[in-house]
């Protein structure tokens, strides 16, 4: 991989605003990269060369004429399909909207990193309506680790975590209702933010689950994290679940350490389940921030529970027009979890809703003790793709399921969650780090002291190997 | 039909829902039927408070600034 691949985005800004080089052609070096590497990873499933070049253009016209560049000036960025493109249709993963007509606006998310002048160069890979943990996808192929290519990305934003692992692009957007963020970002060793329930504008994004759905970003530095983050905030009218809240920028904030935070290891039914990576990643981030500490959140299990029930009953509702009709065309995996979604009784939804508020209550209580928790992000590293179930302690168990035991219930909450890489042996893994609701700053600084420490960094794959193997 | 109940319910959710459900696919949907009455189970069993109010609140105006998230962040800013 040459070295440019694994600049930050923040090293590509200062590149472009020193005169080394311009957009065009860095532009050009991120295409051939994505040309090269992207037939084994499969994290693309549409590349936006025309209009990468036109907005490069534009770019380095700003730069001769002497004005002021973006925050992510010339840094190229790829977004979950998901995420509305003006010209193509949005695919959320799926073979039943490509047929639909092409998103006629860009997602608000996208029009922000341009607006800070970052270059859009396609969109990618995802799990079928970003209903499951593994980044499988019957219709488009598995996006692949870049680690080692015969491994699942996870998922549901397996090629969001995928292209930034490997290279092809420093940034990318997500989103998470459960944990796909988190769950790609711990097996490819990226750095993943699900920020704050309703801090990140939705708009121009397919839903799964409205009661839990995130945007967020993955990069492969919290620094580079946090920079999209702050072009991001900000309230959109059209996302009836954003909060109006003040933009609260975190770039200038990453260096102010995490001097007088009350960090605690969250045990219980958190590490009940792991296999010996995760348990070392804990270990590791737990020395590495002194941490004494343990909490216990009550009922996590019930709060599984119950965010598999009101994702179930959200999603069935969005799909039920289209099961009945073409239930045929979807992924085999996720028509029937649909399917059966559909055929709920409403009491369980309404009863989960109920449990929620109490649990929220539960958490926050426990938040007034402690400024944030670290939390393992996945139970291991990333299984084999079409591998089904794991065995642990000598009882095997599913690896769909298995994967968001962690992350699940704490999307339940809202609660903002940055994923950090914890490199721990060959194959990546994260682990959680969990803030009170509007407190992205601490855990995004606390994830910037591991990476300081060295506890935490994303690993660089042998991807000319990999892909040689192929 | 079959005398085995989820399999009754299957069979009667997608004739009254005007869902088709192959026979290739019954398993999985069974499956996934399964689980979701397991979990709902699990969660029945918590003695929550007939007081508990479900979490999402609704805002009859949402563009008039007046909800409480609103307020209580008015009220933060000073």
């Amino acid at each position: 991989m040459s070295d440019e691949a694994w600049l930050s985005a923040s090293e590509l800004r200062e590149a472009l605003a020193a005169g080394c080089g311009n957009a065009s052609e860095l532009v050009e070096r991120t295409l051939c990269r994505i040309a090269e590497l992207d037939p084994a990873l499969n994290a693309f499933t549409s590349v936006t060369a025309d209009r990468a070049r036109r907005q490069a253009v534009a770019i380095d016209a700003k730069r001769k004429a002497g004005q002021s560049l973006g925050p992510l000036a010339g840094v190229p960025f790829a977004v979950k399909n998901l995420f509305d493109v003006a010209g193509l249709p949005t695919l959320a993963g799926s073979k039943v909207k490509a047929t639909e007509p092409a998103a006629a606006r860009d997602a608000i998310l996208i029009e922000r990193l341009e607006a800070a002048d970052a270059i859009l160069v396609g969109t990618l890979n995802m799990s079928e309506f970003a209903y499951e943990f593994t980044g499988d996808n019957s219709h488009y192929g598995p996006s692949r680790n870049p680690h080692d290519l015969d491994r699942m990305s996870g998922g549901s934003s397996g090629g969001s975590a995928s292209a930034v692992a490997g290279g092809l692009v420093p940034l990318a957007l997500a989103s998470d209702t459960s944990g796909s963020i988190r769950v790609p970002a711990s097996l490819c060793g990226v750095v993943g933010l699900k920020p704050t329930y309703g801090r990140l504008p939705r708009s121009g994004s397919f839903p799964l689950a409205p009661s839990f759905d995130h945007v967020g970003l993955m990069a492969r530095s919290t620094r580079d994290v946090t920079l999209a983050y702050d072009v991001a905030q900000g309230n959109d009218p059209s996302d009836p679940a954003c909060m109006r809240r003040p933009i609260e920028p975190v770039s200038g904030q990453l260096g102010r350490g995490i001097s007088g935070a009350r960090v605690a290891m969250a045990g219980g039914y958190f590490v009940e389940g792991l296999f010996e990576e995760a348990r070392l990643a804990l270990e590791r981030v737990g020395r590495a921030l002194n941490v004494t500490q343990e909490i216990v959140l009550p009922e996590t299990e019930r709060a599984r529970a119950a965010a598999f029930l009101i994702t179930a009953a959200e999603a069935a509702q969005i799909h039920f027009h289209r099961l009945r009709k073409r239930a045929r065309d979807y992924d085999p995996a996720i028509r029937d979890r649909l399917l059966a979604a559909a055929m709920i009784p409403a009491a369980f939804p309404t009863m989960a809703q109920r449990f929620r508020g109490w649990y929220r209550a539960q958490v926050l209580e426990i938040f007034r003790d402690v400024d944030a928790v670290i939390a393992p992000a996945t139970p291991c590293a990333a299984p084999l793709i079409g591998e089904e179930s794991l065995i642990l302690d000598g009882t095997p168990v599913s690896v769909r399921r298995h994967l968001g035991l962690y992350t699940q219930p704490l999307s339940f909450i809202g609660l903002p969650v940055v994923v950090v890489p914890v490199p721990v042996g060959p194959l990546p893994i994260g682990i959680q780090i969990v803030a009170r609701p509007w407190n992205e700053d601490l855990a995004l600084r606390i994830a910037h002291r591991l990476e300081e420490t060295g506890a935490a960094s994303a690993p660089k794959p042998q991807m000319g190997r990999a892909v040689s193997n192929q | 039909m079959t005398d085995d109940p989820l399999d009754a319910y299957v069979d009667a959710a997608a004739r009254m829902l005007g869902l088709a459900i192959d026979e290739d696919w019954r398993q999985g949907v069974r499956e996934n039927l399964a689980t979701a009455f397991n979990l709902a189970d699990l969660l029945a069993s918590f003695p929550l408070s007939d007081h508990a109010e479900p979490a999402p609140r609704y805002d009859p105006d949402p563009a008039s600034g007046t909800s409480a998230h609103i307020d209580v962040d008015a009220a933060r800013q000073g």
